[in-house]
């Protein structure tokens, strides 16, 4: 007889007002798989899994898990039965230590008081066991990105789960602390830990997972043996397009004046230092480095969001002196869209999708003696502006929680892409966390930025591959500095990775 | 459909109650309904209305304030002693007494916006020492003139044609501030400095001028507020600001609830201002025994805000959830 799946889906459905997120979805995930769940934004990956962990109910259809029918009422229902999802928000309570963090809830208890000592050792048994090193005697807030994230995945190890969920858990890692993760989902494999494994890395999900499944507008495309798949067949089972290239068409068109001109540039806290910079008319230049390598850095002093204390910038021949308020860089035409969108570009609770849009304009909406707003022109700004990027949405004042990860960050580029007069356009990891597709899109913009509209773009990414595709020319931070600079025709990613290390 | 009723009790529940309690103090008490009361009722609501307007205006930048009643009486007290003791018209008297609070409010914004002190503590401080000044300069008990000045009573006591002065004041105060915090530039900044400071000042607002700003506009209408109380009294307490501090807190935190789902805002402090201010009146017209309503408008603030955190799971405006 056949091993019982652990986790067995048949038919589940999952309705919102106006979308069916989760369309009759049937699946069957064996005892000890790794199993890849890839799909672009608001394919219904998140919605699936939630329906897996009862924080939805489904409309229609049934889970079984290890054989039995369950129905969540809440909760902490499938916590009982071993099943644990990693969220991609991390959920850590920044004070506490991991060792806290990992056995919140179940600490051991000498008498009435927790048992500090043995938190500590159950955790760094843990730690062990699963073979990573993090430090777990210090607040989770003084750990890096994927320290955090390390100690998320212990705690859901220390519950001695049947069935972990991962979604996109290595989104804000470097590669790595990548490679680590993965390897930590191989040795909780070999311990009999079942896994999904939710990504758009496809380099990942294919190099980890047993098995994929396809979800594509809520409907189950197919589930495939990972290894007799390729990156085009992925791509094409994602997206249900061909698509030729990963990346446009480049044509280098850059003019001869410098549009910005930068010299021995550090900043007070010296998280850079003497950055020498310049981008030309129509060129569209790209930053790597590692992350905290300063490329945020540097544009953050560009955009006068972070103090200079020494050099000079030149912009379209004018100098800019220190203390320049963002507000005077948007006037001049200098427009960036941040990384991390949730915590630097988007206004979740208070403003909905028309008003995250024309924030950026307000000053040009803004008329008559008074300076009243109108609702009416905001309206028809806000659309106008969304359009343009054909961003997904049901209605203009809908709350931006809404949207998918690539719409949501179409929003903030569109903020400033309707708005006249742009001559430099910083565009911050844009790509982060969002699907093939919608990058795809993004390059395309990039590029026709560059050579249709004649604007100068700086793109920062930390995947090289994206940059080496689209960008005129690169320059590669480390550790506050300038390591390299390459034009295309030099391009190669063993140069730019030996400059950044 | 249950949705929709969802939406309807998240945007009007706060509205529907006022017209409810209305319905229901009419029926119960004839009186209640006439055009006397009724201008009684708006004469009840003006100085919390300011009050709390001042307050929601500083909250929707991210702040707090506790001190704004106690700045208030203090002001308040001062003009007062000025007008009475060192024969200041009350014209000098009652701007001084604007002024003060105005000073104040820009000590509070120094305080909270350039220190980085935490609003509630900052406003602790400065709320306790006015009340120390103001118990100092009146002996502790209450300061009154056998006769003031001419022109003394005719802001808190006056009425343009049958309608009292107050009212007319928190009426193009409470519009004005409408259309600031709505329709003007400043207002949709106060916003996003108040929910996201970093994401604002990824879009050029300057932050920091912006809170400031907010802090200057509520010491105006605290300033109004005390020139009105003082104006009404006829005389001076310390005591005399106390009564307004918490409703004026309640009144912004159930004005949060109405027509926005969790985010302060002026129609809906406004809105909650009456709701308070019908309940008091509604009580005391039902010959019921003053302190019951009390009672009731802590029960409508449990059950309002109660309603809007269930519905959205808790999701309330970062500032109001932070309390």
């Amino acid at each position: 007889m056949e091993k019982p799946f652990v986790l067995e889906l048949k038919g589940l459905t999952k309705r919102f007002p106006g979308v069916l997120a989760v369309d009759h979805v049937d699946l069957a995930i064996t005892q000890g798989e790794v199993h890849g769940i890839v799909g672009e934004n608001g394919a219904g990956k998140s919605t699936l899994c939630n329906m897996i962990t009862g924080i939805l109910t489904p409309d229609e259809g049934t889970v079984s898990y290890f054989g039995e029918t369950v129905k969540f009422k809440h909760p902490s229902e499938p916590l009982h039965l071993g099943i644990r999802m990693v969220h991609q928000d991390r959920n850590l309570v920044p004070y506490l230590t991991g060792a806290q963090n990992i056995c919140l809830g179940e600490e051991p208890l000498g008498g009435l008081l927790i048992d500090e000592k043995g938190t500590m050792r159950l955790a760094e048994e843990v730690r062990k066991q699963v073979g990573v090193r993090v430090r777990l005697d210090v607040p989770v807030s003084y750990l890096s990105a994927s320290g955090q994230q390390m100690v998320e995945i212990l705690r859901a190890v220390f519950r001695q789960p049947k069935l972990l969920i991962l979604d996109e858990p290595t989104a804000s890692l470097t590669k790595e602390d990548a490679e680590g993760l993965m390897s930590v989902v191989r040795t909780l494999k070999e311990q009999g830990i079942t896994t999904i494994y939710i990504s758009h890395k496809l380099e990942e999900v294919l190099s980890l997972c047993d098995r994929v499944t396809f979800l594509r507008d809520g409907k189950k495309v197919d589930t495939r043996e990972a290894s007799t798949l390729d990156r085009a067949t992925c791509v094409r089972l994602i997206a249900n397009r061909e698509i030729q290239s990963l990346f446009p068409p480049v044509r280098t068109v850059a003019g001869g004046k410098d549009v910005l001109k930068v010299e021995g540039l550090t900043d007070v806290t010296g998280r850079i230092q003497d950055i020498e910079f310049n981008i030309r008319e129509r060129e569209l230049v790209g930053l790597y480095g590692l992350v905290g390598a300063g490329r945020t850095e540097f544009v953050e002093v560009l955009f006068g969001l972070r103090p200079r204390k020494e050099g000079s910038i030149q912009f379209l021949g004018e100098d800019i002196r220190p203390g320049t308020p963002t507000m005077d860089m948007i006037r001049k035409g200098v427009f960036l869209t941040p990384e991390d969108s949730r915590r630097k570009g988007l206004f979740y609770d208070i403003f909905n999708l028309r008003k995250n849009i024309t924030i950026g304009q307000l000053d040009l909406l803004a008329s008559g003696l008074l300076g009243l707003i109108s609702e009416q022109a905001d309206r028809n700004k806000a659309v106008e502006a969304a359009g343009e990027l054909s961003t997904k949405y049901s209605d203009i004042e809908q709350s931006i929680d809404e949207l998918s990860g690539g719409n949501r960050q179409k929003t903030i580029v569109a903020r400033w892409l309707s708005r006249p007069g742009k001559k430099l356009f910083i565009m911050d990891e844009p790509t982060q966390g969002i699907d093939v597709g919608t990058k795809f899109e993004i390059y395309a913009l990039l590029r026709r930025l560059v050579e249709e509209e004649g604007l100068s773009v700086i793109f920062i990414s930390s995947e090289l591959p994206e940059l080496l595709g689209v960008c005129d020319r690169l320059y590669v931070f480390k550790r506050g500095k300038i390591a390299g600079e390459l034009t295309r025709d030099e391009f190669s990613q063993e140069k730019v990775v030996s400059l950044a290390m | 459909m249950k949705g929709k009723i969802q939406k309807f009790l998240l945007h009007y529940g706060v509205l529907v109650s006022a017209g409810l309690l209305c319905v229901f103090f009419a029926i119960q008490e004839p009186r209640f309904a006439t055009m006397n009361n009724i201008l009684n009722l708006l004469r009840e609501m003006a100085i919390l209305g300011l009050f709390a307007l001042a307050l929601t205006i500083v909250v929707i930048t991210g702040g707090f304030d506790l001190s704004f009643a106690s700045g208030a009486t203090m002001a308040g007290i001062v003009g007062l002693v000025l007008i009475r003791e060192f024969g200041f018209s009350i014209y000098s008297g009652f701007l001084i007494v604007f002024v003060i609070n105005v000073v104040l409010a820009a000590l509070k914004g120094l305080f909270v916006v350039q220190f980085g002190m935490p609003a509630f503590i900052a406003t602790l401080g400065v709320s306790t020492l006015c009340m120390g000044v103001s118990r100092l300069l009146t002996g502790g008990t209450t300061y009154f003139a056998a006769e003031w000045p001419k022109g003394f009573e005719v802001l808190g006591r006056g009425e343009i044609g049958p309608v009292p002065v107050q009212v007319i004041i928190l009426i193009v105060l409470g519009l004005m501030a409408m259309v600031v915090m709505d329709r003007m530039r400043f207002g949709r900044y106060a916003y996003a400095v108040g929910g996201n400071t970093q994401a604002a000042r990824h879009v050029g607002i300057k932050t920091e001028r912006t809170r400031f700003l907010a802090w200057l506009l509520a010491g105006v209408l605290c300033g109004v507020a005390a020139v009105v109380l003082i104006s009404m009294l006829g005389a001076g307490s310390p005591e005399m600001g106390e009564g307004y501090t918490m409703p004026a807190i309640a009144a912004m935190f159930l004005g949060c609830v109405a027509y926005r789902e969790g985010v302060p805002n002026i129609p809906g402090v406004l809105t909650a201002t009456a709701v308070l201010a019908i309940l008091s009146n509604g009580f005391v017209m039902m010959g019921m025994r003053f302190y019951w309503k009390d009672v009731m408008q802590g029960l409508v603030l449990l059950i309002a805000v109660g309603v809007v955190s269930v519905i959205k799971r808790g999701k309330l405006y970062e500032v109001i959830a932070g309390f």
